[in-house]
């Protein structure tokens, strides 16, 4: 059963730097544009694309951080999109977030104590003494020392620092936690720890995670599904192992050509040439045409929905956008 | 043949209020002309402060201890402000991992690079014809444009005269690389050059880098984290952890068989998509604090083949084959 769903899900961004040009801006960044995920309960979805894609717009659309323009966000069952603060609040405390950044997500005036005593506390978890306690426990639960409270973020290291995190994440007893690249920033040999500790703690607590990251490497470690995104859609959605084994979309293509391996040897041809289009002025058509090697005249009128296509070579199916494939009558 | 950069027995230290951080402890290591070199470690491991001590820009409370730094056959210690200001950015350059802070903003591209060249062509401009705007070298443009266009920027020509804010992540990490080349350079010091950009850009860039160096026969050192760049771009590769030089070869030789073991499970601890079934080992343990770091192996205590001699003393630098390998298994040759 699925815990977490949208549909047609928008977010424009007005375009400009100043507040008058923002307010009369009619043009609009379209950071997330017509997306249906749906993200069951006690997956790993992946959610991978390169940098201005919407990955993490999106991400934020679903814990309600952001407002959408459009579309609707369900979450075990209700519809959250219009809810309001105090109604939203029950919500808030079953979908945490952890970020990219420790340094920038932790307050550095506060001891790690307070930092997990104020979520636990806030979302009416457990109060003084309790909460404390609480904080403690959680410390031990990702590796670290209870006695750690009374130590402020800066004498941690990057590591431990995204362990707070997760700390804090696990105190208010979420369902759903969205980490927007977590593990980033970190060393390979602490990446490994934190991506272990991520797996442990989701089969304790029975977590639904939405990995948001651009690391295809770590996505084949840790998501069950993954979710392709380009230029604000979503263009390819298939189960790990299938879509890792063989890609439908052009683009999913040329990145797992894109990706490296610490393997000696030359740089292979291929990966994608040029950038990302705009997003204020997206191309007309499919959003990938500009780039992709397989363009045809239809790409350039109609874009490919997301949908259920078949390929003429073999029996299999995949939810893609992309013309190559013909849709499934329905 | 004389090489590039001869770096022997540097040490760079830190006085810090809680005692001295040895940030470099005795690093070895020689480049020769046209190779690309990999300077790799993780946070902590001295590879940037190695690389500003080459450029000697270490600054208080740092300072070099000890050790030499030879730039075709000169020690660049020895050298007065004025002939380091000639050689940085003349003869030795450098990329760095954000362009967009390495740019002024308010001036153009274009123009930022047209000074560089200029500087080391003609030095220095008064700056009251600076300021009068007489200081243009249309010769100097032209090499800029050219050089812009080189470094595969479309309609070079229009985009000389643009700031830094309208080019894309990738445009202008490629004008960073034409500035780093702009004066012929014997060697390019590259920092992180392309941690933080896209997979496909990040590829582009790396194409970019070898199809030139092996073109102008540059010397490169590139600094990075990151193994997967290393074994594309580079001949040699030198691992660094806590200070201290662990393992130096041939990136093929060092990368498809490790001879330390650090190096070993360095490799091990990065996921690979094309091995889904094998564990992404973790290295057990943390990072030795740099102000109290072990008096044996600096991995002694979290090697997964550690022995009781081990903790006595720092292994010296062993040979094996074309490489040099700082652990008493390379000694015995059993690794």
């Amino acid at each position: 059963m699925s815990l977490v769903e949208t549909h047609a899900l928008r977010k424009y961004f007005p375009a400009g730097t100043g507040f008058v040009s923002r307010l009369f801006a009619d043009k609009k960044v379209h950071a997330v544009d017509g997306v249906d995920l749906t993200i069951d309960r006690g997956q790993t979805m992946g959610l991978v694309g390169e940098s201005g894609c919407g990955k993490s717009t999106l991400g934020n659309l679903l814990l309600r951080i952001h407002d959408p323009t459009e579309g609707t966000i369900r979450f075990n069952g209700t519809d959250i999109t219009a809810l309001s603060g105090s109604e939203l609040r029950p919500y808030r405390s079953e979908m945490q977030m952890m970020f990219q950044n420790p340094q920038n997500s932790l307050n550095p005036k506060h001891t790690v104590g307070k930092i997990l005593r104020k979520a636990i506390e806030f979302h009416d978890v457990a109060h003084g003494d309790k909460a404390t306690e609480l904080a403690r426990q959680y410390l031990t639960e990702v590796g670290l020392r209870p006695e750690h409270v009374d130590r402020y973020p800066h004498e941690f290291s990057g590591g431990q620092q995204q362990r707070i995190a997760i700390a804090r994440a696990l105190s208010v007893d979420p369902e759903f936690i969205v980490l927007d690249e977590p593990v980033s920033a970190l060393d390979v040999s602490v990446q490994a720890k934190i991506l272990s500790l991520i797996e442990d703690l989701k089969n304790e607590y029975d977590l639904t995670l939405l990995f948001i990251t651009h690391d295809l490497n770590v996505v084949r470690h840790v998501c069950d599904e993954v979710s392709v995104m380009y230029l604000g859609e979503i263009v390819e959605n298939a189960s790990t192992e299938d879509l890792f084994n063989d890609p439908y979309h052009p683009y999913t293509r040329a990145l797992f050509d894109s990706i490296t391996l610490p393997e000696p040897g030359e740089l292979s041809s291929g990966g994608i040439q040029g950038e990302t289009p705009s997003p204020i002025d997206p191309p007309s058509g499919c959003r990938f045409r500009t780039r992709c090697p397989d363009a045809v005249a239809e790409c350039e009128t109609v874009n490919p929905e997301l949908v259920e296509r078949e390929r003429d070579t073999s029996a299999e199916t995949r939810d893609t956008a992309c013309h190559l494939y013909d849709p499934l009558d329905r | 043949m004389m090489s590039v950069l001869q770096v022997d027995g540097l040490h760079t230290y830190f006085d810090t209020e809680n005692g001295i951080v040895r940030a470099v402890e005795g690093v070895d290591f020689s480049i020769e002309p046209g190779e690309i070199v990999g300077l790799v470690g993780e946070s902590g491991s001295g590879k940037s402060v190695t690389a500003s001590s080459i450029m000697n820009l270490v600054e208080r409370p740092g300072r070099i201890a000890e050790g030499t730094v030879r730039y075709d056959g000169q020690d660049v210690f020895d050298l007065s402000k004025s002939e380091l200001q000639d050689l940085r950015g003349g003869e030795i350059s450098m990329v760095f991992q954000d362009p967009m802070n390495a740019f002024n903003p308010t001036q153009t591209v274009g123009r930022q690079l047209h000074d560089v060249l200029r500087t080391h062509r003609n030095g220095a401009v008064h700056p009251v014809k600076r300021i009068l705007g007489l200081d243009h070298d249309e010769d100097c443009k032209e090499a800029v444009v050219e050089m812009l266009d080189a470094v595969g920027i479309p309609n070079p020509e229009a985009r000389y005269s643009d700031y830094p804010h309208e080019f894309s992540g990738g445009m202008i990490q490629r004008a960073m690389v034409g500035m780093a080349l702009l004066c012929d350079p014997k060697l390019v010091l590259a920092d992180e050059p392309t941690t933080g950009l896209d997979v496909s850009i990040e590829r582009q860039i790396l194409e970019l880098f070898n199809d030139l160096v092996e073109e102008l026969n540059t010397a490169v050192l590139w600094i990075t984290h990151d193994l997967s760049v290393v074994a594309k771009l580079c001949d040699r590769v030198v691992v660094m952890y806590a200070g201290k030089v662990m393992e130096v070869g041939p990136t093929d030789v060092v990368l498809s068989d490790p001879a330390n073991p650090y190096t070993e499970a360095l490799l091990d601890s990065i996921p690979r998509y094309d091995r889904p079934d094998e564990e992404i080992r973790v290295i057990e343990g943390d990072v030795p604090d740099p102000l109290n770091r072990p008096d044996g192996c600096r991995f002694a205590d979290r090697c997964p083949k550690v022995h009781e001699r081990c903790h006595d003393a720092h292994p010296p630098q062993y040979e094996l084959g074309d490489r040099e390998v700082a652990c008493y298994l390379a000694e015995e040759g059993t690794k």
